[in-house]
Formats: C-alpha cells, structure tokens, sequence
C-alpha cells in the first residue's frame, strides 16, 4: 500500500459509490487501497453508509454492527480522510446545523437539498466529488464548475484522475 | 443474542411514546428485537463518554479496532457479494433518503 500523497485533489464519493467500493469493484479499490488516492470522508457520509450498511445486514439477516464495526476498521486506511471528531454524533450535529444554507444552495443549484452536503464539502476541502448521481448532480456538472469550481465526476472519471 | 450463563435479564418500563420510537427503530435499522436497541445504546452511551473499557475491551469506535483495513473490507466485501448489485444500489438509495428525511428535512 502506498502513501496517501496529497498533492493530488482529494475526493468525496458520494454514498453509493462507498457501496459499490465496498461491494467489490476492483477499480475502485485499486485506485484507492493500493494507489492510495486521498478519500475525504465526513460525519454526514458516514451515516448515510453506515444506513447503508444497516439496510444491507437486514437484508442479510446479520447484526447491523458486525458491517458496521468492519466499515470503521477499513477507515483507518491512511488515504481516508475522516473530518469528523469520535464520537462523530457532534460532528454531524456540527455539519447539519447549516441546514438553511443547505436548501438555499440546493434552490439555487435547483438539485436535491440531500446532495448539498457533498457539495459543500468538496468546496470547503477543494476536493472533486465522484457520484453515480446523474439525474441531480451530474446532469448540472457544468454549472457546479462554474459556481462553485467544484468538479462533479463519474466514477468512471475519477478512475482516470491523476 | 445467544443465553450463557453469566448474563443477566433487565425488565425496563418506558412509556408508549418510548416503545412507538423503538419498533420505529427496529423497522429503520433492522435490529431483530427492542433488547438489541438497548445494548447498542448502552454501548454508545459508553463509549461517547469514554468509558469503553468497561466493556472489557469491547470497543467500536472508529480507529480502535484491531481489525486491518484490507482484512475489513475482504469481509465487508464476502457478505455484501450476497445482494445483487441493483439491489444494493436501491439499499444505498434509500439510506440516503432516510438520512436527508431524518437530517435535512428533506421531504420525499
């Protein structure tokens, strides 16, 4: 495993990119575990996987923490970037209060008050944003560059970043 | 939860309002019983206050498992390969509903 190396643009990827990392897509983790490219994660990030990874153990008929205790494990991989404090309830406290702001930006931006998070972040971090979102966040990538200089990609994009 | 003999049984009274809160939980989150809740509320009340180690070592708090990160997400991988791919997609999708409903407000 390489060094996280911070020169180059950190990422956020949005919730359903986590699980399809976590589900076993090579490229993905070639690019992130052995290349070690910088992931950012924050507290509302993580609950949308940790949910993520709940409604999968139902699923699965397995207890929600066993996924859960395996996800924090993962997280210690030195390329992820976790900008939230442990516990991270305050955090999330913290990140969400800004929910006005949220819906502004997402009335401005006429996308989904739920994507805004992300795209905070990746302005607040100077990071790209890699989503599978297409119908809210990619199909306005232009004006989200223009806007807010944050790059919306694929991650099919990403995989193709430097 | 699986009975030895050193566990210990607590009766707890809660109002209606309490109960109503914890089946919505069991419903959200995919616990199998009420029980299940209360452990894992007693575990976080634990650990938020830095009182893991009473646990006995059983902590879960990020950056403290003894866990490597491959070996995690090998694992993480084995079970999620079990739910198609599309199915996993729509788990992820409703997750981040539930979060925007329950965080941002968002309306569906």
């Amino acid at each position: 495993m390489q060094e996280t190396k911070r020169e180059r643009t950190p990422a956020i990827i949005d919730c359903n990119v986590w699980i399809d990392l976590l589900s076993g897509n090579d490229a993905l983790e070639k690019k992130i575990v052995e290349e070690g490219y910088p992931i950012i994660i924050t507290s509302y990030g993580v609950v949308e996987v940790l949910r993520a990874l709940g409604h999968i153990a139902r699923k699965l008929k397995i207890p929600p923490g066993n996924l859960e205790s395996k996800f924090w494990s993962f997280c210690i991989l030195p390329s992820i970037d976790k900008q939230f404090k442990v516990p991270f309830t305050t955090s999330l406290i913290d990140e969400v209060k800004n929910t006005p702001e949220f819906r502004v930006i997402a009335k401005l931006l006429d996308m989904e008050v739920k994507d805004t998070p992300y795209i905070v972040a990746a302005f607040q971090h100077g990071a790209c944003l890699v989503t599978q979102d297409k119908r809210s966040i990619l199909v306005k990538k232009e004006e989200i560059k223009q806007k807010l200089g944050v790059r919306a990609l694929t991650d099919v994009e990403f995989l193709s970043e430097k | 939860m699986t009975q030895n003999k050193h566990d210990v049984v607590w009766t707890i009274k809660v109002d209606a309002a309490f109960d109503k809160a914890a089946q919505r939980i069991l419903e959200l989150y995919g616990y199998k019983s009420k029980a299940e809740i209360v452990r894992e509320a007693v575990r976080e009340f634990l650990i938020r206050r830095g009182l893991a180690n009473l646990l006995g070592g059983e902590v879960i708090v990020p950056g403290t498992s003894p866990m490597s990160p491959i070996e995690a997400l090998g694992q993480i991988k084995a079970a999620l390969t079990k739910v198609p791919k599309g199915e996993l997609a729509v788990l992820a999708n409703k997750a981040r509903d539930d979060v925007a409903k329950e965080f941002l407000g968002e309306q569906e």
